[in-house]
């Protein structure tokens, strides 16, 4: 993908069907209904502000900003979406952390055909917001999206919203207690698939034994967006 | 909290509109052999090593051998079953139907084949007869002798656009004399040498005037341009067909000479087994020293030999255009007009958004958080079905700031 021309004053609009998009129309289904829009800011870099301030900061975003031609997958085109919230005096936003204690913070699973059984690890994350300030209830994560790689990766007992390319997207339930702070958190099991030597060989990383995946954790309500590493051997 | 935005059926709009694209031809592609591909589907058996030959040949826009060539249009040839010259040099018909033809004349059937198949794809009967005009015609106006080009999906898209058609076309054959013979006899054989003179642009202006419609769709009349009243042809536009009345485009009765396909043991003047020279006066070479393009070389010709003198010799060879026109594609659009008002998408989820250390929005001023509100910029537009599955992104060229104060409609154009 190369970039848009922005040397003109007019806004162009570049736009694209992606994979799912051309899928739904060859399904000739009636699958292929626009129901819904979000919007979303993958080029900006918001440190211009804090570094130019708000004035000069903002031109340098609009003017010094290059933005891609649209990307036609649609698992990655759309990263950081633009949120509402009502209440237009936020000052702070929340985060989500991994709260379980990893090595290097990565998880390692093993395969069965190493151990016998496919190995799993429980990881729970949680929401977070410095200082003992409340979080404005619109923020509060009662759903997190877990978005995983559906060739090597489940979660224990559940089963994927939708699998599209080998990414599987699950919808979990936050645990029932909300803190004081109106955070709260959610518990899962990552489990590592039955894969067969030859399928991990195709995958592995060039001179090691080891297949490396990203998990993101994505909070419902607050957009906040974790990705973490899992390593497979 | 929300990231996404539920669209009306006020928010979703569709509209139909075109596009042209002015397709030009140049001379040399259709001229040159490289650019120009035949094909051996037609054989015959028997006398000699026989005659191959295509049914119609295809004109690329570079060298057909590469990859990146693209087939421009096809060319064909063919004859009315019942014309003149069919009914004078036909034999007769055989117990099947088949109609017989004598030796002197090659691939006869093929030709009155090619026309019945058109006539068949665009006037809707193998039987009939193009006329041109289309409409209104007399005896005169009859097509026997057809000459049919027929471009490409990739070239005429939908459809070629009514008064946009020209094509420059020889209509006399190469007259350069002989050095000192004194006689009419060109230098070299005129069935393979590219005429010098007598270009003539036909052209389906005034079409518009008379929007006709045919079996396959719009048609036009193809006229002489320099006298609107000659009608020399048709242009169909949905099938992207010009049928031209080769008894109108060239000087049929010109003296033809040359070298020909033929069913021939032997080596005839030297020119080869398998040939036969047409049209040699001076030489005593020919059966037929008297030989005229109309009716002897189409019907003594292979598809090939016709063909490969109407392209290489009829259009010229040089580097200008030899045939142009406008195409049409028609565009249906969905407009979706994504509307966010002045409190929704004020903020982001993109990480540089807030500070890592403390959570707080880089975008309002520390100690100015009572005077400062969140903006936030958008880049990017995701149309989502009602199972949050992205079926359409696009992306703006430049960052929009949005803000409280500010109400943004985005139109989306998604063109199919």
């Amino acid at each position: 993908m190369g970039f848009l021309d922005n040397s003109t004053n007019n806004i162009i609009l570049d736009a694209v069907l992606t994979d799912l998009g051309r899928q739904a129309l060859a399904r000739n289904d009636g699958s292929f209904s626009i129901f819904k829009f979000a919007f979303s800011d993958e080029e900006v870099d918001y440190s211009h502000i804090v570094h130019f301030g708000r004035t000069i900061g903002k031109e340098k975003i609009e003017k010094n900003t290059p933005i891609l031609e649209a990307s036609t997958q649609a698992s990655t085109a759309q990263k950081y979406r633009l949120t509402t919230v009502n209440n237009d005096s936020l000052t702070v936003l929340p985060t989500i952390t991994l709260v379980t204690q990893l090595s290097s913070n990565i998880v390692s699973l093993s395969r069965s055909q190493l151990t016998g059984t496919p190995s799993s690890k429980a990881l729970t994350y949680e929401q977070s917001i410095a200082g003992s300030s409340v979080l404005d209830e619109s923020l509060t994560d009662f759903y997190y999206r877990v978005v995983v790689d559906n060739k090597f990766l489940t979660i224990n007992g559940m089963s994927p919203d939708s699998v599209q390319n080998d990414i599987a997207v699950y919808t979990i339930e936050a645990n029932s207690n909300v803190t004081s702070q109106n955070l709260t958190s959610v518990t899962f099991t990552l489990v590592a698939k039955d894969v067969s030597d030859s399928v991990f060989s195709s995958y592995k990383q060039s001179g090691a034994n080891i297949v490396e995946k990203v998990m993101t954790v994505t909070g419902m309500s607050s957009g906040a967006e974790v990705v973490t590493t899992i390593q497979i051997v | 909290m929300a990231t996404f935005k539920e669209l009306s059926s006020a928010d979703i709009k569709t509209s139909k509109s075109f596009l042209n694209q002015l397709v030009d031809i140049i001379q040399e592609d259709i001229s040159g052999s490289t650019t120009r591909k035949t094909y051996q589907i037609f054989v015959t058996g028997g006398v000699g090593p026989g005659v191959t030959s295509s049914l119609f040949q295809t004109v690329f826009d570079q060298d057909f051998s590469l990859q990146t060539s693209n087939a421009v249009f096809d060319i064909a040839y063919g004859v009315f079953s019942g014309s003149t010259s069919v009914a004078s040099l036909s034999s007769g018909v055989d117990s099947a139907g088949k109609v017989l033809f004598p030796s002197t004349s090659l691939m006869m059937r093929e030709k009155i084949s090619n026309y019945r198949q058109f006539a068949q794809l665009l006037l809707g009967n193998a039987d009939s007869q193009f006329n041109s005009p289309y409409s209104n015609s007399g005896v005169a106006d009859k097509i026997d002798h057809g000459m049919f080009l027929c471009f490409k999906r990739l070239f005429a898209r939908d459809s070629i656009k009514r008064e946009s058609f020209a094509l420059k076309f020889y209509t006399t054959a190469s007259h350069q004399p002989q050095v000192g013979a004194g006689t009419a006899e060109t230098t070299k054989p005129n069935l393979s040498q590219t005429s010098e003179s007598g270009s003539t642009i036909f052209t389906d202006v005034g079409s518009s005037n008379n929007l006709e419609v045919s079996y396959a769709g719009d048609v036009g009349n193809i006229v002489d341009s320099s006298n609107t009243a000659d009608r020399v042809g048709l242009m169909f536009y949905q099938k992207g067909i010009a049928v031209l009345d080769l008894d109108k485009i060239m000087s049929g009765s010109e003296h033809v000479s040359g070298t020909i396909a033929a069913m021939n043991a032997n080596n005839p003047f030297g020119v080869g087994t398998g040939k036969s020279v047409i049209g040699s006066p001076s030489l005593g070479k020919s059966a037929n020293p008297n030989a005229k393009f109309i009716p002897d070389l189409v019907e003594s010709g292979s598809m090939d030999d016709i063909l490969n003198h109407l392209a290489s010799c009829r259009f010229s060879s040089g580097t200008n255009t030899a045939m142009t026109f406008q195409n049409l594609t028609n565009i249906n659009s969905t407009l979706i007009f994504c509307r966010a008002t002045a409190d929704e998408f004020n903020y982001s989820s993109n990480p540089t958004y807030t500070d890592s250390a403390d959570n707080r929005i880089r975008v309002i001023d520390k100690g100015q958080e009572s005077t400062q509100k969140a903006f936030s910029f958008l880049t990017t537009v995701g149309l989502y079905d009602a199972n949050d599955n992205l079926l359409a992104v696009a992306k703006l060229s430049r960052p929009v700031e949005k803000n409280n104060e500010k109400d943004i409609t985005i139109r989306v154009r998604l063109d199919f």
